[in-house]
């Protein structure tokens, strides 16, 4: 039990904030999924864009809550663009192809981002300066602490939007049946573009809240999205809330593994994890369009 | 044909883009006929992309700078004008071997400059030594130059891993530290600076309480950090280059409230550690040739006109001074007169005027080769820097 407390405790501690911005770019995974049956494989991109615009508006001056709602803005907007550019125009192809004109997406993104903000990573401080703090006797750097608020904010929010709302019903309903939705009235492809938007917009705040923590770089898309992607296909790819205990789970698996074995494996968990589930419960993933 | 490294645009793709025009225009004129007015071809083979991209670049803008200025100030080399071919290896490490054999094989490089790190030199060993053109590596393992009978064409204008620990190990003893713990990168730059650190411990004149490695991508390096702090040590000793470097410091301080001195090799030292550990910056220590501190070194030291010149240039021409620059600066400039001393862009020549070229007065310090040691820096080329009112500060008394 000591050696439980001492070594496992504060290592998955810092689990829960990277599991928390892993959480944040599932749910995008799981929005776009359920609505549009689309694997949105620029999801990671998403992040890259919200939390590089985000070092812009910061060195220029901008206060927080400005840079903030800024970069999620403008990050919800390339969602919508994006979705109207490319996946709106093929609409009748078959998934495969929305799949694949997603990856286009994302390396468009890319070399937008490369041209725009250059190959140096870009950092801010954190949203509140100070010590660690301690709660339930763990230390939480206070990012951490603005990060795993953060994700449980938006869940929530995102929770009460597709329960609670016309708007988030239709979303719903045409995840469920697109046909009978559209008998109802509503459009799948407005769906769809609301979709990406409120996807992307997730995603940029991850990035927003996640740059103190590392730092923003056009490259770093791919590494998130396979994480984000993980924590989806861990919650079955239906269910926001689903993918948000995916990301903690997976979060939580990364610090042991560095903690306890070596940092060296901290990058595979995530594909263990993905082969595991798709091995084990393949169900999970196919049966995610009802 | 136009000058190919001054039309390369000065980034990442951009750079790829031109190289492959390059290979395109390229074919038709491969004959070296070594004439009096063509082109001294200098290859560059660096990170421009990929983790290492910091480094990568500044080392890019720095030798087409000096290459520029020399052009234009001394007519290049032996009337000759000097054209660097910029070529980006991604920070990978076959990509560094592919490039080596390019550059030194088609491109007929008559010397090279790079790569950049550690793990892509190394990588790109076999070409370079089956090339036998002069290459000026800028990793600092001192594997890549060691041992120099085995290694006739390979040498280096950083510091060793031992000249920067003895550097902080220096510190340390003035300081009355004696526990300490390290924490490197998992890859042969990280290994060079634990061997080096283990070695010095092994004299007695530290006690290595723990070592820790960790992965230069890794998002977060508490567990390391809490492993090490367990250990309780006076200080701790980081082997790494940004973004690593700056995300082990942030951790540090944000994460776990670290308030043991932390000392930063070299390579942690650019203006980007700045940036990217922000607040948590303040208070850390690394070692460094004095090119990066170049307007705080007093106006009586041997070097202080070197130092000017290229501060001036550098910061003149893209703003902020790097801490990587200055080593190809110099190695721009040792090329020059290894050239001119043998007269002749052979490599054996050339290679016995490097050895030969004694007290060479460079922005990183005094450099010097000989047969027996072609790593250039020693340890009165390096001081230690710390970070005051968000710059790294050259303290008073040195």
């Amino acid at each position: 039990m000591t050696l439980l407390a001492v070594d496992v405790l504060p290592l998955l501690a810092s689990g829960l904030a990277t599991g928390a911005i892993y959480a944040l770019v599932g749910i995008g995974f799981v929005l776009i999924h359920s609505v549009t049956g689309v694997i949105n494989f620029a999801q990671g991109e998403f992040v890259m864009v919200g939390a590089l615009s985000a070092t812009t508006l910061v060195a220029t001056g901008a206060p927080l809550a400005l840079a903030f709602t800024g970069a999620v803005a403008l990050t919800a907007a390339v969602g919508a663009i994006a979705e109207r550019l490319t996946i709106a125009p093929a609409r009748g192809a078959s998934l495969l192809t929305l799949i694949i004109i997603t990856v286009g997406v994302s390396v468009t993104l890319r070399g937008l981002a490369l041209l725009i903000w250059g190959v140096d990573p870009r950092s801010y401080d954190p949203f509140t300066a100070g010590p660690p703090v301690d709660v339930l006797g763990l230390a939480f750097s206070r990012q951490s602490l603005w990060i795993i608020g953060v994700s449980l904010v938006v869940a929530g929010l995102l929770w009460l939007y597709l329960e609670r709302t016309v708007a988030g019903k239709a979303m719903r309903a045409c995840a469920m049946d697109p046909d009978a939705a559209r008998l109802q009235g509503v459009s799948p492809s407005r769906m769809s573009l609301y979709a990406f938007a409120l996807a992307a917009a997730v995603a940029g705040a991850a990035g927003v809240v996640f740059v103190p923590v590392t730092h923003a770089h056009y490259e770093m898309g791919l590494f998130l999205a396979v994480n984000g992607f993980t924590a989806a296909v861990v919650g079955g790819l239906v269910s926001p809330l689903a993918a948000v205990a995916g990301g903690f789970l997976l979060g939580a698996l990364e610090a042991l593994a560095a903690g306890l074995v070596s940092s060296s494996y901290e990058s595979v968990i995530a594909f263990v994890v993905l082969f595991a589930v798709l091995v084990a419960r393949p169900r999970g993933v196919i049966a995610g369009r009802a | 044909m136009r000058d190919p490294s001054s039309a390369a645009p000065r980034r990442g793709l951009l750079v790829g883009l031109a190289l492959a025009a390059l290979v395109a225009v390229g074919c038709g004129s491969d004959d070296d006929t070594g004439s009096d007015n063509d082109p001294i071809r200098i290859g560059v083979n660096v990170e421009l992309s990929g983790p290492a991209s910091v480094l990568g670049n500044a080392y890019a803008d720095a030798a087409k700078l000096r290459a520029e200025l020399l052009n234009e100030q001394e007519g290049g080399i032996l009337g000759r004008p000097i054209e660097l071919i910029v070529t980006d290896n991604r920070s990978d490490q076959t990509e560094a071997l592919t490039l080596t054999e390019e550059l030194t094989d088609r491109k007929k490089a008559v010397a090279m400059i790079g790569p950049g790190t550690s793990p892509t030199s190394l990588a790109a060993m076999g070409a370079i030594l089956k090339s036998g053109v002069p290459t000026l590596s800028l990793g600092s393992a001192e594997a890549i130059v060691s041992p120099a009978a085995e290694r006739p064409n390979v040498f280096k204008t950083t510091p060793d891993g031992d000249v920067a620990a003895r550097a902080i190990v220096d510190d340390l003893e003035r300081r009355g530290l004696r526990r300490v713990g390290l924490l490197s990168t998992n890859n042969p730059y990280g290994d060079d600076g634990l061997q080096a650190v283990e070695r010095l411990a092994e004299e007695g004149a530290i006690d290595l309480v723990a070592a820790e490695k960790f992965e230069e991508e890794d998002s977060d390096t508490t567990p390391q950090l809490r492993r090490l702090l367990d250990a309780d040590p006076d200080a701790l000793i980081v082997w790494a280059i940004p973004p690593g470097a700056p995300t082990v410091r942030r951790d540090a301080v944000e994460k776990l409230d670290v308030d043991v001195p932390m000392y930063f090799d070299s390579g942690a030292g650019a203006e980007l550690f700045l940036t990217l550990a922000g607040a948590s910056a303040h208070g850390a220590r690394v070692v460094q040739p004095r090119s990066l501190v170049w307007n705080q070194v007093p106006d009586d030291h041997p070097l202080a006109e070197e130092l000017e010149e290229f501060g001036n240039a550098y910061t003149g021409e893209y703003g902020e001074m790097s801490g990587f620059a200055g080593y190809a600066w110099d190695s721009v400039g040792m090329l020059k007169a290894a050239i001119e001393s043998a007269r002749s862009t052979e490599p054996g020549a050339m290679v016995r005027a490097l050895e030969g070229l004694g007290d060479y007065p460079g922005v990183s310090g005094t450099l010097e080769f000989s047969p027996q040691s072609h790593s250039a820096l020693s340890a009165d080329d390096v001081v230690i820097l710390e970070v005051r009112a968000g710059a790294w500060t050259l303290p008073r008394r040195r």
